[in-house]
């Protein structure tokens, strides 16, 4: 990654590169998914785990939500809302 | 991307269900790792390249890293309480929680280091947590601030939620977005590499 975010620096701008770019992580994503797809398929107690997991994702995804909320707002409540870009730049 | 996603998952759980020996699908662990270096590297890339939105810091100044600093340290800390709910490893708790709402990212990334169901409970949480995102920005808007409105969103908040944030909170603030979502981004697969590397 740190890699690609040096590369993007210098190479980022290249027409060519923002044309590949999109497409290969869409089939880099693709392929993830498949293949954690079939080790999950493959699984010899697959059919059993998935009530369980449905409960357990559903859970950490309102919990991560809610203490995140809750983090943001407690290190921004005190901060003014930002101005606007323009009125910045006359300043 | 999200039907496609779905679909490559449905396709891959019922391939592995019926049709794949599990000596092959011993092999799918190797294929995933080349898929997520290629990932990681052209992230990487958009990354580097989006150099409008590192430059619009200086309007804004750094307060902006607050709310990836508080999405993060509220991620971990729900990882944290999930594990003890749900009396599952600490490591896997947090590994969970730090996926920031990148799904196809994280789920592929944990299924490599930990297993295929916690990857799937990764996978299956931060689609909960983009859904959540879209559906409370609006009332966060209106109640708390434009930095809170971007909390839930983590990752996403450089695609996903930009229509709704600029419909909720304005044109001009969708820099903080651009930049939480950079931050997160840079920060999950960083983060959870670290979470398992004791």
């Amino acid at each position: 990654m740190l890699l690609g975010i040096g590369l993007g620096t210098i190479i980022g701008n290249f027409k060519i590169i923002r044309k590949i770019n999109t497409p290969i992580q869409h089939i880099a994503i693709a392929v993830l998914i498949l293949s954690m797809g079939i080790s999950l398929g493959s699984s010899s107690t697959f059919l059993q785990d998935l009530n369980e997991l449905g409960f357990k994702s559903v859970v950490f995804g309102v919990l991560t939500v809610l203490f995140s909320i809750l983090c943001v707002y407690v290190l921004t409540f005190k901060i003014k809302p930002t101005k606007k870009l323009e009125e910045e730049d006359t300043q | 991307m999200t039907l496609l996603i779905v679909i490559c998952l449905l396709v891959g759980i019922f391939a592995g269900y019926f049709f794949i020996s599990p000596e092959i699908a011993a092999l799918s662990g190797d294929i995933s790792n080349i898929a997520l270096f290629f990932l990681l590297f052209f992230v990487g890339i958009s990354i580097g390249s989006n150099k409008e939105a590192l430059k619009s810091i200086r309007y804004i100044g750094f307060k902006v890293l607050l709310v990836p600093l508080g999405t993060i340290i509220g991620s971990l800390l729900a990882g944290a309480v999930c594990s003890l709910l749900l009396k599952m490893s600490l490591q896997d708790g947090l590994g969970i929680g730090m996926g920031l709402g990148w799904y196809s990212l994280s789920g592929g990334l944990l299924t490599d280091l930990s297993n295929s169901s916690i990857g799937t409970i990764s996978f299956l949480s931060n689609i909960v947590r983009e859904l959540l995102a879209v559906m409370l920005l609006p009332m966060l808007a209106k109640y708390t601030n434009e930095y809170t409105a971007l909390a839930p969103a983590g990752v996403n908040s450089q695609d996903m939620v930009i229509p709704m944030y600029i419909k909720c909170v304005g044109q001009d603030k969708v820099v903080i977005a651009l930049f939480n979502g950079i931050c997160c981004s840079f920060a999950v697969p960083l983060i959870i590499n670290i979470i398992y590397l004791f």
